[in-house]
């Protein structure tokens, strides 16, 4: 029986969690709230039954969301709570068939709440710090600070970054700065002498310390002791799996030398061969000096034989599931065998791995402007119809272009019938797009899943 | 006057802080990261939430009456206090600010495609303001107000 999450996915949990933080910020509210003798007794019951509470909700809408949209489909939207409701249409439901108002006035009411809530905390603060100022003019010069503030950032985009930041010191300000303030409360409270006070705070420093100091990283000893591959070429051959590639030459470096043409990236070429995939691996591995670092590969690059006959799924499960690789590393599949590509001289001395990765970074990158070329032809496609109809068929300038022809040329306009001449004239169409926002539509999602 | 809250409005001040935000972007950022394994990740969260709900509550309850304004003086002293407050107020402004104006520029994106987002955002702000001047105990039965409201859709739903 297998576990049910796999080690390597731990991590990933972990993380994706951290980056939810922020559906939970608001909890160190708790701080600006003081309870009574009455409200004591048996009031841990209360916040933790509302975070649980809190927690169902969020996984009931997360498990609903996944449930009418796909994981892929999901990726690529912001705000997929609020898109997957705007979708939803039951007419049985008469008065309320469209959902989205009602979980829209849910979901204002609630960021209502969120504001009100936080922004009262940092007004109580200021105005209990500075005491000698009216608590409403406190709140008054908070409010105009707020409001300023929020129409600095340009786009949404930059809101959310803001919001990432934001998220990462409420881990402060809801757990860490309270858990220090809980832990001197408590030692206060039972070391009645200065002696046991530090040896508690001893037992909380040295344990800190020593995490933070005794961290390491590779040293140049481990470097020279590992063979780097840089590229790797997967080809088919007959009934032979050919890995090729180029593995890094670790020199001194040219001291004292100057140029100013980029220097070349010294390597050298391998040629590993076998029946299978695993074969050939073993083959590579036998014939390489020192233990394989797959850290510093840039490019797997399979012919397009072997992605055919093959496959390259398993490959990317491999290279996704073990640790050393790169999770960025580009995976590409060429018409040309892959050694001949990685073995190209490139006019301006880069790297064939370079060359390959800053192309294939170009395209996505760029991916957006082919998608404003198709727009613009489809767009110019539609326009041309029209114009054509109302030529061909209707024989009237519809669209006055008339005005815009006696604005320019208006001696030629005078001269001419532009009711014989509109239907012979010669109009042409230029479509520019440009996308100047991509909004709550995530262009780069999916890289990370 | 008191500013003292009763257990119930304790809980309502609490859903009303921290539901709302972040959860238009849940499944988005969970599917990145898991897949369908989003419920775990939400559970380590929520396991991570109540233990701040814990070690916050328990403060509060060991400094009976006092908030962190008060009991950072009698713990850390004057300087320690003003370092903490030098970092809360800072942000409690900032995630106010910010959460209205992604909630602005949300609302604007799905329902007022023309109406330019501060104006959204000074809506919110002239709503809360009222609401804030009005101190806590007010918050807190408006936050009873919405939480009931919000169950009930939720619910319903």
């Amino acid at each position: 029986m297998r576990p049910y999450l796999g080690a390597g996915n731990i991590a990933s949990y972990f993380k994706a969690s951290f980056k939810i933080i922020i559906s939970f910020l608001g909890i160190e509210a708790l701080t600006i709230m003081p309870i009574n003798k009455k409200s004591k007794n048996n009031l841990l019951f209360y916040p933790i039954g509302i975070i649980l509470i809190l927690g169902f909700l969020y996984i009931c809408s997360v498990e609903s969301a996944l449930s009418v949209r796909s994981v892929d489909d999901i990726v690529h939207y912001k705000d997929t709570i609020i898109e997957i409701i705007k979708s939803v249409d039951i007419p049985f439901l008469e008065f309320f068939r469209r959902l989205d108002a009602v979980i829209f006035l849910a979901w204002i009411m609630a960021i209502l709440g969120n504001i009100t809530i936080l922004a009262y905390a940092a007004v109580y603060l200021l105005a209990s710090w500075i005491d000698k100022i009216n608590f409403k003019l406190v709140a008054g010069v908070v409010f105009l600070i707020s409001f300023i503030i929020s129409i600095i950032p340009g786009d949404t985009q930059q809101v959310e970054t803001i919001l990432n930041y934001i998220s990462y010191v409420g881990i402060f300000t809801a757990l860490l700065i309270p858990l220090a303030l809980l832990i001197i409360t408590e030692v206060k409270n039972r070391g009645k002498n200065k002696k046991v006070f530090k040896y508690k705070l001893l037992q909380i420093v040295v344990p800190v310390l020593t995490i933070l100091t005794f961290t390491s990283c590779w040293d140049y000893k481990d470097i020279n002791n590992r063979t780097l591959p840089l590229s790797i070429g997967i080809d088919r051959i007959d009934d032979q799996v050919i890995y090729s590639g180029k593995i890094a030459a670790i020199t001194g470096g040219a001291a004292g030398k100057t140029s100013e043409k980029a220097e070349i990236t010294s390597s050298y070429d391998f040629r590993a061969k076998g029946k299978d995939f695993e074969a050939a691996r073993e083959d590579y591995d036998i014939a390489i000096a020192y233990p394989d670092f797959s850290g510093a590969i840039q490019v797997i690059l399979f012919s397009k034989n072997y992605a055919e006959v093959d496959g390259i799924e398993s490959y990317i499960y491999r290279v996704n599931k073990l640790p050393e690789h790169r999770k960025t590393v580009l995976i590409a599949v060429s018409r040309e065998p892959p050694d001949v590509i990685l073995g190209t001289e490139i006019e301006n001395d880069i790297s064939p791995e370079f060359a390959l990765e800053n192309t294939i970074r170009y395209l996505h990158d760029n991916g957006i402007r082919e998608l404003e070329r198709m727009i613009s032809a489809k767009v110019k496609r539609e326009i041309v119809e029209i114009v054509s109809k109302s030529q061909d068929l209707y024989k009237c300038d519809i669209f006055q272009f008339a005005r815009y022809f006696n604005a320019d040329n208006p001696h030629v306009f005078k001269k001419i019938s532009w009711v014989e001449e509109y239907p012979e004239a010669i109009v042409n169409i230029e479509v520019k797009t440009k996308n100047v926002s991509t909004n709550f539509l995530d262009l780069e999602a999916g890289e990370k899943h | 006057m008191d500013e003292s809250l009763s257990r119930r409005q304790i809980a309502f001040v609490l859903f009303g802080a921290a539901a709302g935000f972040g959860v238009q972007q849940l499944p988005k950022v969970l599917a990145e990261y898991v897949g369908t394994g989003t419920w775990i990740a939400i559970l380590i969260t929520t396991t991570m939430a109540i233990i701040a709900v814990y070690i916050n509550t328990k403060l509060a309850c060991v400094h009976e009456g006092m908030t962190i304004y008060h009991y950072s003086k009698t713990l850390v002293g004057n300087p320690g206090k003003y370092i903490i407050l030098i970092i809360y107020i800072p942000y409690y402004v900032a995630l106010s600010t910010f959460v209205s104006r992604y909630a602005g520029e949300i609302i604007k994106a799905h329902l007022l495609i023309k109406t330019p987002a501060w104006a959204i955002v000074l809506l919110f702000l002239i709503f809360s303001y009222y609401a804030v001047s009005k101190k806590l105990k007010v918050i807190s039965m408006l936050s009873e107000f919405f939480g009931a409201l919000i169950f009930i859709t939720v619910m319903f739903l």
